[in-house]
């Protein structure tokens, strides 16, 4: 949390204000500390899981659903667009850039194997999420437990 | 208001990572995670125009609001998570957005409008009439 990276002009000030910002984040207790993994390959993503399917999110506004090219394997989906965010600027000049913009691909490899034909993707409010319903035999099931007697 | 980098228009696109809200700075934010949202700011001779990228706000969700010389928006996600779920692999993490701007004196803040598609805000500032570029009619000289 705090490092010596840049050694001779270390800002006590401000890195006293991001240890106490951390001390009240965990103090509150609601929200998860930001948590990153992975390389850095747009979009960035988050995979979660319910007993029947994976899903797939990605933060990408600006875009429509059909502007995505999206292609699932057994094990593997693929997430292909372009992002462009040069407006209509109307004859008018940047003041300020922060949006990205640009091509790109991702190829995502699953943690299960899905059924590609049934996957579903929606694209509401700039998320896009992709719902990939799991192969039976990649489904969590019970396995009963016989009481044996003595 | 500067240039802060290029944004290369073509070729692969880059992951920035979220910029986190100073809730010490903002103590009127309430819990929870606070990004500060992605904007493009440009100008034309009618008008400013912001455009803030907010993923999982919807339109209803969304706030402009000015505050003496501030433009103010704010933006609650609501699409992003669901808490049902269980997260296996994260890159991102999911929040609300805050953002100050300041507003010139050349803005008409009667006119301010904004509106919200696909998870992009954008508001438009119009100049006010003295500010907008205008001909000088030249007399004829004696």
């Amino acid at each position: 949390m705090v490092g010596y990276r840049r050694a001779g002009n270390w800002d006590v000030e401000s890195e006293l204000a991001q240890l106490q910002r951390e001390m009240d984040r965990l103090a509150r207790g609601d929200a998860k500390p930001v948590a990153r993994q992975g390389n850095r390959v747009f979009p960035a993503i988050i995979i979660s899981a319910t007993d029947e399917k994976l899903v797939v999110r990605a933060e990408v506004p600006g875009m429509k659903l059909e502007d995505f090219e999206l292609s699932v394997s057994d094990d593997m989906l693929t997430v292909q667009g372009t992002r462009s965010t040069g407006e209509q600027l109307e004859g008018g000049w940047y003041h300020r850039r922060e949006r990205e913009s640009g091509g790109f691909s991702r190829a995502i490899r699953l943690a299960a194997e899905v059924v590609g034909d049934k996957a579903e993707a929606t694209y509401v409010a700039g998320v896009l999420t992709v719902s990939l319903p799991l192969k039976k035999a990649a489904k969590p099931r019970e396995i009963p437990v016989k009481v044996v007697e003595g | 208001m500067e240039e802060r980098r290029a944004v290369s228009t073509s070729g692969e696109i880059g992951v920035t990572d979220k910029r986190e809200v100073d809730t010490m700075a903002h103590q009127e934010l309430r819990s929870g995670n606070w990004f500060v949202p992605a904007t493009d700011i440009y100008e034309t001779p009618e008008k400013v125009v912001l455009v803030v990228d907010m993923p999982g706000v919807c339109y209803d969700c969304a706030h402009v609001n000015v505050v003496d010389d501030e433009l103010v928006v704010t933006g609650h996600v609501t699409h992003g998570e669901d808490q049902d779920d269980y997260v296996l692999y994260r890159e991102y993490d999911v929040g609300h957005y805050h953002r100050h701007f300041g507003l010139p004196p050349a803005i008409n803040r009667d006119k301010i409008e904004a509106s919200m598609t696909d998870g992009v805000l954008t508001v438009m500032l119009p100049k006010g009439a003295e500010f907008k570029p205008r001909r000088v009619p030249i007399k004829v000289g004696e």
